[in-house]
């Protein structure tokens, strides 16, 4: 999705003269075609992440249109008060680019790992948060998002992500989007997951359960429209993420459909609330925390059957 | 008396009257740097380009916003807005707060007021000018407590090594901040800008000739440092660490005044 990425900003580029590429010394074997290709459109900061978000939102107030990428816990974090104030309080129209999201860095340690970046940005006003789920996905926003001009923070992948979309799916920031039907159980994901969580659904019909599968690539604004249909079918959910169970998409999802008053029955997939201290690859620590393993859903929703 | 004397106190009186009236702080910062603020709009930047938000115009900000009233005054004094603005400072309902909000009135180029963020977004601003081939100088002033701050000198070492030549920080170095008396050693602030590759500049902060000239420079990076006296020109608040928090009462308004006659 990196490479994703740096294809389509240059893409963007080549057509818009404002799209302007900041870096705090990240994003070695992935930027420099930009670099080459748009030196005077180009900045690294240093390592020096509250440095570049104040730059990108001086360069936004004269009219370019910044994106700073970085690693997603550094891009995000280091720089949170820049982010709310210089960013979101000026709406500023610059986004943020984090690479690596949730524990895709997985050996590299907590630090590298971020769980708790769709609670901090999306509680942040005027900030649209996007996480794509594969490369369709992440061609699309990132097209769309030369276009909006509001601040935005958007999680991506690695290298050589899987695909899970069509390459012609239309993607749309602020909607869902179903990548599978099912009449028993509405799985909703986000971001890179989505991919693992596709390959539950034949083990799913195993189990006796049809099991739709869709994605929101955007966590904020919410598609509450698509919400609105699943409270009105009563369908049961089940929200996967790679992220805290604190702050996400699945609170989100289950704030509105507590004010809507939902009948739903719901349960929620995430990053348990506690640092992750095994050493492995993103793989092996997901299967640590129990979101790698197709799910027992008759036992995940309390022996109630489904049908 | 000189106009620019005759002018300031006249500005000075009118804060008074204002933090008096609001029960408002940050008194002793402003009449720190109400000098430099002068010095800016009325000595060295084209205030009618910045009015037309023209692309080549001088940009200041007031990174250290705590001195957000002067500023206010100055743009009144200015022609920015009208002066009348400055009696909804503070206020319920009203238009201003203690620190900037660029989406309250014209001139205000950025809003400020947690410290240490002005240093960057004006480099994004000389930057742009730059690549944009933009005309213009970009001016951001800080204060020396301000200079605490990491992600000041985040910028610092990349102007320099970006040449920024139309980039200017202002350093109000009046040796007090929040809890004391330079809490951090900054005696040597010269030439720490300097080791990080800036020109500097170290004036009088409240000599209007020392700091139009040294401002008039636009061959940076460039650091001012205006060595200036917190709660300058009134007996009781000059030097005063209170006078960043306090307000002068009606007994206070009328020495102040009397002073600033």
């Amino acid at each position: 999705m990196r490479k994703t990425f740096i294809t389509v900003l240059l893409e963007q580029a080549k057509l818009d003269q404002k799209i302007f590429l900041i870096t705090p010394d990240m994003g070695f074997s992935v930027v420099e075609p930009f670099m080459q290709a748009f030196p005077d459109r180009f900045l690294n900061t240093g390592i020096a992440e509250q440095n570049a978000i104040g730059i990108a939102a001086g360069l936004s107030f004269e009219g370019f249109k910044p994106y700073v990428y970085s690693m997603a816990p550094f891009a995000l974090m280091r720089s949170y008060e820049q982010i709310r104030l210089d960013a979101s309080y000026m709406q500023a129209d610059i986004k943020i680019v984090g690479s690596g999201g949730g524990v895709q860095n997985g050996a590299q340690g907590v630090t590298h790992h971020v769980i708790e970046d769709f609670a901090i940005a999306k509680v942040l006003p005027n900030m649209i948060v996007c996480a794509p789920a594969d490369p369709v996905e992440a061609r699309q926003i990132l097209e769309q998002s030369v276009n909006i001009e509001s601040p935005m923070y958007i999680r991506i992948g690695k290298n050589n992500d899987p695909v899970v979309h069509n390459v012609n799916d239309i993607i749309t920031i602020g909607k869902a989007f179903s990548l599978a039907k099912g009449a028993d159980l509405e799985i909703i994901t986000t971001g890179t997951i989505t991919c693992r969580v596709f390959d539950w659904l034949p083990e799913l019909q195993k189990q006796g359960v049809c099991a739709a599968l869709t994605v929101f690539p955007t966590i904020k604004p919410l598609d509450k429209d698509y919400l609105d249909e699943l409270i009105k079918i009563r369908k049961k959910i089940l929200i996967v993420e790679e992220h805290s169970i604190i702050g996400g998409l699945g609170e989100s999802i289950c704030a509105y459909f507590a004010l809507r008053k939902a009948a739903n029955d719901i349960k929620h997939m995430g990053i348990p609330d506690s640092f992750n201290h095994c050493v492995g690859n993103q793989q092996y620590i997901l299967e640590n925390m129990g979101l790698w393993q197709v799910p027992d859903i008759k036992e995940l929703f309390n022996g109630e059957l489904i049908k | 008396m000189t106009t620019d004397e005759f002018l300031i106190k006249e500005m000075k009186r009118e804060m008074f009257r204002i933090v008096n009236r609001c029960n408002s702080s940050h008194i002793g910062s402003c009449l720190s740097c109400i000098d430099i603020l002068y010095s800016l709009y009325f000595k060295i930047m084209d205030c009618e380009k910045i009015k037309n938000k023209s692309p080549d115009r001088d940009i200041f900000i007031l990174a250290k916003g705590h001195g957000a009233l002067a500023l206010y005054i100055t743009l009144a004094y200015t022609g920015f807005f009208p002066k009348e603005y400055l009696d909804k400072y503070y206020i319920n309902g009203g238009l201003f707060h203690a620190h900037p909000d660029k989406t309250k009135a014209k001139g205000i180029e950025c809003s400020t007021g947690s410290l240490g963020h002005g240093a960057s977004i004006g480099l994004g601003m000389a930057i742009a000018k730059s690549r944009n081939q933009n005309k213009g100088h970009v001016y951001v002033l800080m204060g020396d407590g301000e200079c605490n701050e990491g992600s000041v000198w985040e910028a610092v070492m990349l102007a320099s090594t970006l040449k920024q030549s139309n980039y200017t920080l202002i350093v109000d170095f009046n040796h007090l901040q929040g809890m004391g008396r330079d809490v951090i050693c900054q005696d040597n602030i010269g030439e720490r800008f300097k080791a990080f590759g800036f020109h500097v500049k170290e004036v009088n902060g409240h000599d209007i000739d020392q700091l139009t000239a040294a401002l008039q420079d636009r061959n940076g990076p460039l650091a001012v440092i205006a060595h200036t006296v917190k709660g300058k020109g009134v007996s009781f608040t000059e030097d005063k660490l209170e006078w960043h928090y306090k307000s002068p009462n009606d007994e206070q308004l009328e020495i102040a005044l009397k002073e600033l006659q």
